[in-house]
């Protein structure tokens, strides 16, 4: 799938001022418990959480070009581990959290096999139909809890959830960034995404480095689903495996901007943010929601290349703004 | 690019002024104010509006009913009751996002409870940590209970409890006896466990059970239905919500199917299922604690079960089933527990964990009959004062056909087929 607004050269070094921004937004990052009410914390954690699944399906759905549709699985096969582990064998979380990423990223291998040799529309809709199958076994499990769902002990410990979210979505960026920006693996899966065939026949081992790439992709968010089970202490099939959680990793990359570092970051943080304010403001009605779609809406259609690409452009330069949207902008 | 560097540093430090702003509002003092502020968590949007929109139904009763009297009296002063609504968008994580803002944000006196178990599953654990009150006036799960959590009160008694009482009348007082049953339950907690009460309901009862299917939710019900049409069993139960209690009751007819019962659970009582089958509902049992014929008396708020279903229809056009209810009896144990203590708003944490303590010993007598909460075993904090009663429909309207005294009316049975009604 060509991506013609996505990034297709290999990064040359950033400038220091790029550094000097990451390191001031790390050190925002690493102080915002403190000033903030538990409630914007909550809000935070799950802005962190979010960016880290985006980034996630970014991976596979973005730098590799394949879309997979069943990307909230592995989250929910993660959110299941760690309770599995936690309230049936008994094992410590941190324990339950490296299993469940281990498992998710697993699974991805097994379903990648047969799955990634088939391209667009099929790869699509097999994972789709694998996300399913997963959402289907949970209900009718018992160690999974069925469908009466399970619940977790409670550890309420606001910014315990908040920096352990950070350091696995940091992790997540930081591993996009060497593995996918900055090495050959990177360069082999761009190779992939804009033309597959070309790739084969200048020796690229299309299947495995595919294979690899989705089980990294997969491993993140089954980690953060091990999180997100003992943050919010109750998950059920719906709520941990519902076909609504690949739908917003999706949103969040596109909007952001697919096959970018930080596309899918923005993405995440423009969604979560603003559904969770306006959800503040008018959280009384229903109202909110027609705004958010309505706004998606208008970012997919007219600016393909997402939020990245716009702020990539000269479009905060006093007097090319106008001149940058009308070439950015697909009217 | 110095010049665009800073313009992006001023965008992301407008960002952090921003939130720091949006925190101050937060932690503002606690205001002083007349009158109790409630929070409402409920689903108002997603999968679960319908049952969201029922409990915002029941929650919006009581409290303009009590603002119409004036407020609640305590030590001959009124005070108004003003409702704040948080939606949990029919997410657990959401739920729990919810309940800390009206926790820390709006600065709430209590709160009244989501809809389903699941959101009210996520929301516990909140209460629990800012020791807040929260009653739920529907959800039903027995897990809620199971976990003792000591801020979590539920007007309406687990289903695993309340399933029984239909199963009970079948088995006891129909002549001639069931002797076999099917059972056919959707995987969402409620029906499922619906599905299960029925089940160790007739098994304690010796019926036998001669198919028992749980199948996802949204599937199409005609397979599972054909299998147990199969096996020919006396009496068909159904663990499903008021969309699927219509669907089933259709492929039914569809299929020729004819068990001398057809049972419900929660989707009979609901006005959709008497709209959305019309005399097709005819026959069906089911099973509530409550519904708007009873003749419950009391002395808050409404005095008779009547006086409250007639204001419920002149206000929303439409009868009130026994979630409304039970949601709207949340608002008056609360305003019951807050007479007992003399509370007055804004509560302190003290009166806070006072009104636990009333509520705990409260024992009255409503519109929507005893309100008694359990405080120990397995449905702790679970309202214990109501007892589950066998409906089945007859000249297009719900009565009490048992079990034992409660019946008012003798059950139609067995169901005649579909071809002679």
């Amino acid at each position: 799938m060509p991506l013609k607004n996505a990034h297709t050269q290999p990064h040359t070094s950033a400038p220091s001022w790029r550094w000097a921004l990451l390191g001031l937004a790390l050190l925002i990052a690493f102080l915002l418990p403190w000033p903030l009410s538990p409630l914007w914390i909550r809000i935070a954690t799950e802005v962190i959480m979010w960016a880290g699944l985006a980034q996630s399906w970014n991976i596979i759905g973005g730098y590799t070009g394949y879309l997979s549709f069943g990307h909230g699985a592995f989250f929910g096969v993660g959110a299941y581990m760690t309770g599995i582990v936690m309230l049936h064998l008994g094992w410590p979380f941190a324990l339950g959290l490296l299993i469940s990423g281990i498992a998710a990223a697993l699974m991805a291998v097994i379903i990648g096999y047969p799955t990634l040799r088939l391209r667009g529309a099929y790869f699509a809709i097999a994972t789709w139909a694998f996300g399913e199958m997963i959402r289907q076994i949970a209900t009718i499990l018992e160690i999974t809890g069925g469908a009466f769902g399970m619940q977790l002990p409670s550890y309420l410990n606001l910014p315990f959830f908040y920096y352990l979210f950070l350091l696995v979505t940091g992790l997540t960026y930081l591993t996009t960034y060497l593995l996918l920006e900055r090495s050959p693996f990177g360069y082999k899966l761009l190779a992939i995404r804009e033309h597959e065939e070309a790739a084969e026949m200048v020796g690229v081992d299309t299947v495995t480095i595919k294979i690899k790439a989705f089980a990294l992709s997969a491993f993140f968010p089954g980690v953060l689903g091990g999180i997100y089970a003992y943050w919010v202490t109750y998950i059920h099939p719906d709520s941990v495996l519902g076909a609504q959680l690949t739908d917003f990793m999706v949103v969040m990359a596109f909007l952001g901007g697919i096959g970018s570092l930080w596309g899918p970051f923005l993405g995440a943080v423009v969604v979560q943010l603003v559904n969770r304010v306006l959800w503040l403001v008018w959280g009384e009605g229903t109202f909110y929601l027609i705004i958010i779609g309505a706004a998606i809406c208008t970012v997919v259609l007219f600016i393909p290349s997402g939020i990245i690409g716009l702020l990539q452009s000269r479009i905060f330069l006093p007097g090319t703004a106008w001149k940058e949207i009308r070439k950015k902008v697909k009217w | 690019m110095k010049k665009r560097m800073l313009q992006k540093m001023a965008v992301f430090g407008l960002i952090t002024l921003m939130v720091g702003v949006m925190n101050l509002h937060s932690a503002q003092a606690q205001e002083k104010r007349d009158f109790f502020k409630v929070g409402v968590v409920t689903s108002l949007s997603g999968e679960l509006v319908f049952g969201g929109t029922v409990t915002k139904r029941g929650y919006d009763m009581w409290a303009d009913t009590v603002n119409q009297q004036g407020g609640i009296e305590i030590a001959g002063k009124k005070y108004k009751v003003t409702l704040v609504y948080a939606d949990d968008q029919s997410t657990p994580a959401t739920a729990a996002v919810a309940g800390e803002r009206l926790i820390t944000q709006e600065k709430v006196d209590f709160i009244l409870g989501p809809y389903a178990s699941g959101p009210t599953l996520a929301l516990a654990p909140i209460t629990e940590k800012y020791k807040m009150p929260h009653i739920t006036g529907s959800a039903e799960s027995p897990l809620i209970w199971k976990r003792k959590f000591k801020y979590t009160f539920g007007t309406i008694p687990s289903v695993n409890l309340t399933a029984q009482g239909i199963i009970q009348t079948l088995a006891q007082d129909v002549s001639p006896k069931p002797k076999t049953i099917g059972i056919l339950g959707i995987d969402d907690p409620f029906s499922k466990f619906t599905a299960e009460a029925f089940k160790a309901a007739s098994e304690k009862l010796g019926l036998k059970v001669l198919k028992y299917e749980i199948v996802p939710e949204g599937s199409d019900y005609t397979p599972a239905i054909t299998s147990i049409k199969a096996v020919n069993p006396d009496i068909f139960a159904m663990g499903n919500h008021e969309k699927a209690a219509i669907e089933m009751m259709k492929i039914a007819k569809e299929l020729r199917f004819n068990p001398k019962a057809f049972v419900q659970h929660y989707g009979m009582t609901t006005p959709d299922f008497r709209k959305g089958l019309g005399k097709d509902c005819e026959y069906v049992f089911g099973n509530a604690v409550w519904t708007p014929n009873m003749k419950h008396q009391s002395t808050i708020l409404f005095k008779t079960t009547k006086e409250y279903a007639d204001a419920f229809v002149a206000k929303f056009k439409t009868d009130p089933d026994y979630t409304e209810a039970g949601s709207t009896a949340a608002g008056i144990a609360f305003q019951e527990a807050l007479r007992m203590i003399k509370a007055t708003p804004p509560l302190t944490d003290a009166q806070k964990d006072a009104l636990i303590g009333a509520l705990e010993k409260l024992n009255i007598m409503t519109f929507y009959g005893q309100i008694k909460f359990a405080t120990e075993g397995d449905s702790y904090h679970c309202n214990a004062g109501l007892q589950p009663v066998a409906l089945q429909y007859q000249g297009g309207k719900t009565v009490e056909v048992g079990p034992g005294k409660l019946r008012t009316v003798a059950p139609k049975y067995p169901t005649p087929s579909w071809d002679k009604r």
